[in-house]
């Protein structure tokens, strides 16, 4: 008998590598050209897909994929979402498949839907003016750790109900998730310290119950079953790792691009259309999520090629995005781009749960900052994007300078942020 | 015109709802919903233009031969 061995194009991507992390959208280019649906060989062979076509068909087949992580028969942890497969804790929605998926999306999704994010819009606006004032009279701040993250951090505990005064203690060890090296521990170190603090804070609160996404969790069953604590702080976990650096890097990346553009800034404060229309290309343009993978659970036909059941997919979002069969001049912002179909959110039933509340947060960040701070400037000789680039694009440091303000808020919510 | 918006694949991107809120509104959680499947002559082009907007390709729109 022989084994009919189904043809299949290579490239040779290792997509940890640093050639990948300094190459970037060149070398997804490269990929592309070469073959929109490839095999790779590293971290034991894996398929990567970088088109626009590729990426949208296979994500939404729903039923052929898993992002679950699970034992194989030898007793090693593999699935889930990252390339090689991450020895860590589990996200949930993120790392569930159907049907299990459905009952944690429902649990969470009301309060990130953009009837309950308009009304959180002034909420939003009065963390952004109070962590602001923290950094206006200094002259030279790190916009993500000080303006970007902190903003995203304050509104999601508050949705969440969780103590503000932790924003800090998430937003480090989340930081740190993407500024170290996975494998040698320095990406994982602040990990176990967020699931043991989330533990006790939902422990607390059911002997004191409060106000928040996380009481309504404490409430909720599913299919007639309380849901455990282990599923709350799965499910917390998420929408904290999630929100807090994909969003101040795509805040950074767009004022890097905006720095001294004075007639854009202008409409962008002028024109809430234009605004609407440039939020979504720098989505696009930006891509803080690069790639995430999935496991093939049946033969996928995708871009005339078959995956095979069981082999691991690299879906690449930014490559995706800046697919030139969809996008004309992908690399060059068009701020009035239409239609912009990007998968920056990613597609199918992972979409990011976070998108109205990132959008909110970004268009309310950007109007008060380019307000009140008009002629920053980024010390780009001192910038440092994440030593890791496969899964996020974004900033480990993004040293700003500028003419020092004056505070706004006559109570200040903390005393130092 | 008859535009439909197929729930199984919307996934709320609501990106059909900012290219023409008066053809696609949005429910409690975000997903997309027509009022009235029949759309009138002047939203033909809104309605066009928030098909192809939808990432999910969740719009269906069926161009009405005259009887
Ligand atoms: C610009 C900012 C953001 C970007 C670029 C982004 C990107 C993404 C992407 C690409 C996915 C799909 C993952 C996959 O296919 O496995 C996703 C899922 C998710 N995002 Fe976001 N995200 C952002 C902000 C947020 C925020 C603010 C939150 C907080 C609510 C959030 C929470 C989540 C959750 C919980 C999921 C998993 C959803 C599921 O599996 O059903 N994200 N995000
Ligand atoms: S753009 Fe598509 S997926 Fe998004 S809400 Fe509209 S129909 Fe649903």
């Amino acid at each position: 008998m022989t084994n009919e061995i189904p043809t299949r194009n290579e490239v040779d991507l290792d997509i940890h590598s640093p050639e990948y992390r300094d190459g970037t959208v060149a070398v997804e280019a490269e990929v592309r050209s070469k073959c929109p649906v490839a095999w790779t060989k590293h971290y034991d062979g894996h398929w990567v897909v970088t088109s626009h076509h590729g990426v949208g068909a296979g994500l939404r087949d729903r039923d052929r994929y898993s992002a679950a992580k699970t034992l194989d028969e030898n007793g090693r942890l593999t699935g889930g979402v990252t390339i090689p497969t991450a020895e860590t804790y589990r996200a949930l929605p993120n790392e569930s498949d159907p049907p299990e998926w459905d009952h944690y999306r429902k649990l969470v999704s009301r309060p990130f839907s953009p009837q309950s994010v308009e009304k959180l819009v002034p909420l939003i606006e009065k963390y952004t003016t109070e962590v602001i004032d923290h950094m206006i009279e200094l002259g030279e701040a790190d916009f993500v750790m000080q303006v970007g993250s902190p903003v995203t951090a304050l509104i999601t505990l508050d949705v969440i109900g969780l103590p503000l005064g932790d924003w800090r203690f998430y937003a480090e060890r989340i930081h740190q998730t993407f500024t170290g090296m996975p494998g040698d521990g320095s990406s994982e170190a602040g990990i176990p310290g967020i699931h043991k603090r989330l533990s006790e804070t939902i422990t607390e609160r059911r002997a004191n119950p409060g106000k928040g996404l996380l009481d309504d969790l404490i409430a909720s069953e599913i299919e007639g079953e309380p849901v455990t604590d282990d599923v709350i702080k799965d499910l917390l976990y998420d929408i904290l790792i999630g929100g807090f650096d994909t969003t101040a890097g795509l805040l950074a990346a767009s004022l890097k691009y905006l720095a001294g553009k004075t007639e854009v800034q202008k409409r962008l404060l002028e024109d809430d259309d234009f605004l609407r229309t440039a939020t979504e290309e720098f989505l696009r343009w930006v891509s803080p999520a690069v790639g995430l993978a999935k496991t093939a659970t049946q033969d996928i036909e995708l871009e005339g090629q078959t995956i095979p059941a069981g082999d691991r997919i690299w879906f690449m979002y930014r490559a995706a995005n800046w697919d030139p069969e969809e996008f004309e001049n992908p690399e060059t912002p068009d701020l009035e781009r239409t239609p912009n179909r990007h998968y920056a959110f990613g597609a199918g039933i992972h979409r990011c749960l976070g998108s109205n509340l990132a959008r909110a947060v970004f268009q309310t960040v950007l109007r008060q900052f380019l307000t009140r701070v008009p002629d920053y400037e980024v010390q780009e000789d001192q910038l440092q994007n994440y030593a890791y680039a496969a899964t996020n694009a974004g900033f480990a440091y993004f040293p700003i300078k500028y003419t020092p303000g004056k505070r706004l808020s006559e109570h200040p919510i903390f005393e130092t942020l | 015109m008859k535009v439909t918006v197929n729930r199984n694949h919307c996934q709320g991107h609501t990106m059909c709802n900012m290219a023409a809120s008066e053809v696609f509104k949005l429910d409690e959680d975000g997903n997309a919903y027509v009022e009235s499947s029949e759309v009138p002559a002047e939203l033909h082009a809104k309605a066009q233009a928030g098909a192809a907007a939808c990432p999910e390709r969740a719009i269906v729109i069926e161009e009405q031969t005259r009887p």
